[in-house]
């Protein structure tokens, strides 16, 4: 596994919105076999306030235009705004360094990619957009399936990369809890009784949000019997396997959110349903 | 100028004071791509159970201002499945393996201590008395002395390997408790483990952790660790292994002069996975700034 610890040069910092941030970094060689729904873990402040790393899923790699022995990708994190590391991390500039630990952890399977008239759906909540375009990305580069892309938050100004999704072709759904955008509901709701019933099989789901939402949408596919990928959240510590701090419970034990997932196959999760 | 970094705790020798602590470095071969396992003076393993334990509900941590708190539980797949998934990597390393063993009761820890007596590459047992997430108990074996003396005396009667008893910062006197332990037999002492807290998320007025309690770690709790490591080095002639709160080369400088003969890297492994070589570093560097050629001049050399 070629995985490393980097001082990485910040190519900028962009403010999106009101709480959203697209941090642009110089990553080395090892990010050429980064998998979609892995993520880095990255150490906002060396001054230990806050003391623990925050993981972000990897956004988008893009080869590097200048290359240089550091800098041979460009990596995207889409963060928001909400605590400590996130105030710091936006007050970053470009010329300055970040040190991150990546690519980690395990992210979505895609050996279905080639399996011809196949229909993958990604469905994010809020933030859950963060590694789904990046797997978007992929999807597209490597096979001519149809990519559907519902996006979901409770309001207009949370719903973010549509055009980013759009550029990619994908079909993209909007649906908000205050009906400010697109359908008014939860996204769960409008995949199952608005577009699973229209929806040509054999279909994939990939999914990355909030809990409630992903509980949401392994009782439906499990009922459905469609293939869930989820990528699952939890507070982190080492990022790297060894703390066993973001344990959840799956039907085989305990399993780490950082080294066994952040994707899991919804099937092995054990679900409050 | 050449220096000698060598230290012992009971029959062992470290080629250098600095030790990774038990449960911040899982089995060390996740650590293998950020540092060069084989410069570490010794690998302190995650706490093993004679059987599989599944450990606390999540969340298991929570940050708290300049530290973490931890719930774990002691997840861990049990001495079979240790000795034979991990036992055989560690080896390899060819440093000193320390593993830390826990129980229920004191059959349990001689149980473990028989089979890691036959076990090669097993360089020294620590004894895990001071874990505060495990459910049930009232008392840690570490707050009471006696509790302590009986325990660390069945383990000694039932093997020849380097005992090293971890106390628990979570008491009136920690002093007692060392010296309750050394006259048992054990062959040193390490301390700190964790500071029992708890944290509060005021939306939900819920507890953050899982198990509601949990360790406090990380350098919020240095000062108070390094006050409890100097009173017991001072009062007892056993090695003393220092931890609690060391991020920097300096941090473990000052528990060396507070009379630790070698520390531990804890929850700096999480921030930084190659904190112990960093430290180590560090540490050979202060020796030559200084001008001492020896690491003993350093131990214990509060003026």
């Amino acid at each position: 596994m070629n995985i490393s610890q980097i001082d990485s040069g910040i190519i900028s910092n962009i403010k999106l919105d009101k709480n959203y941030y697209v941090l642009k970094l110089e990553a080395p060689s090892m990010f050429k076999d980064a998998q979609p729904g892995q993520f880095v873990h990255v150490r906002t402040c060396n001054c230990g306030e806050p003391l623990l790393r925050r993981p972000f899923s990897i956004h988008k790699i893009t080869p590097a235009k200048a290359k240089s022995s550091q800098h041979k990708f460009d990596l995207d994190i889409l963060y928001e705004l909400k605590g400590k590391g996130t105030a710091l991390l936006s007050r970053k500039q470009a010329g300055e360094y970040v040190n991150i630990l990546g690519p980690l952890g395990k992210g979505f399977d895609c050996q279905d990619l080639h399996t011809k008239e196949k229909t993958h759906i990604l469905i994010a909540g809020g933030m859950g957009v963060a590694p789904l375009l990046f797997l978007a990305h992929k999807i597209s580069q490597h096979s001519k399936n149809k990519i559907i892309v519902l996006i979901g938050a409770a309001n207009s100004h949370k719903i973010l990369c549509e055009k980013d999704f759009e550029d990619l072709s994908c079909r993209v759904h909007i649906a908000t809890e205050d009906g400010s955008c697109g359908f008014k509901g939860m996204i769960t709701a409008f995949f199952e009784k608005k577009l699973l019933p229209k929806a040509n099989q054999p279909i994939s789901v990939y999914a990355c949000g909030p809990k409630a939402m992903l509980t949401n949408l392994a009782k439906i596919c499990m009922i459905k019997k469609i293939p869930l990928q989820v990528s699952l959240e939890e507070f982190m510590g080492c990022g790297i396997g060894a703390c066993l701090g973001c344990a959840i419970e799956t039907k085989a034990g305990f399993k780490r959110v950082c080294h066994d997932g952040p994707v899991f196959c919804a099937e092995d999760i054990s679900w409050k349903f | 100028m050449k220096i000698q970094t060598t230290v012992n705790i009971g029959k062992l020798e470290l080629k250098n004071p600095v030790l990774v602590a038990s449960g911040t470095f899982g089995y060390a071969q996740e650590f293998s791509p950020y540092m060069d396992l084989k410069e570490l003076g010794g690998i302190i393993t995650k706490t093993i159970t004679l059987d599989a334990k599944s450990g606390n509900p999540a969340p298991r941590i929570a940050e708290t201002a300049s530290g973490m708190l931890n719930a774990i539980g002691l997840q861990n797949e049990g001495i079979a499945k240790f000795l034979k998934d991990k036992m055989p990597y560690l080896r390899k390393i060819k440093v000193p393996v320390i593993v830390s063993i826990g129980g229920d009761t004191g059959e349990e820890y001689v149980k473990l201590a028989r089979i890691l007596e036959k076990t090669k590459g097993v360089a020294a047992l620590e004894l895990n008395i001071s874990c505060p997430n495990v459910k049930g108990k009232e008392c840690l074996v570490s707050q009471d002395k006696e509790a302590t003396y009986q325990l660390v005396k069945q383990v000694r009667s039932s093997t020849d390997k380097t005992i090293i008893t971890k106390l628990s910062p979570n008491v009136t006197d920690i002093v007692e408790i060392a010296r309750a332990a050394k006259a048992a037999g054990s062959d040193a002492v390490s301390l700190v483990n964790t500071f029992v807290g708890m944290s509060i998320n005021v939306r939900t007025r819920a507890p953050v952790l899982g198990n509601i309690t949990g360790g406090l770690s990380g350098p919020a709790i240095k000062p108070i660790a390094l006050r409890m490591v100097w009173q017991v080095a001072k009062d007892i002639d056993i090695p003393v292994i220092g931890m609690g709160g060391i991020m920097t080369a300096d941090d473990a400088v000052e528990f060396l002069i507070a009379g630790a003969s070698a520390i531990c890297v804890g929850t700096a492994n999480l921030v930084n996975p190659a904190a112990a070589d960093d430290i180590l570093a560090g540490l050979k560097q202060y020796l030559i700034q200084n001008k001492l050629k020896n690491i003993k001049h350093l131990i214990g050399s509060l003026q």
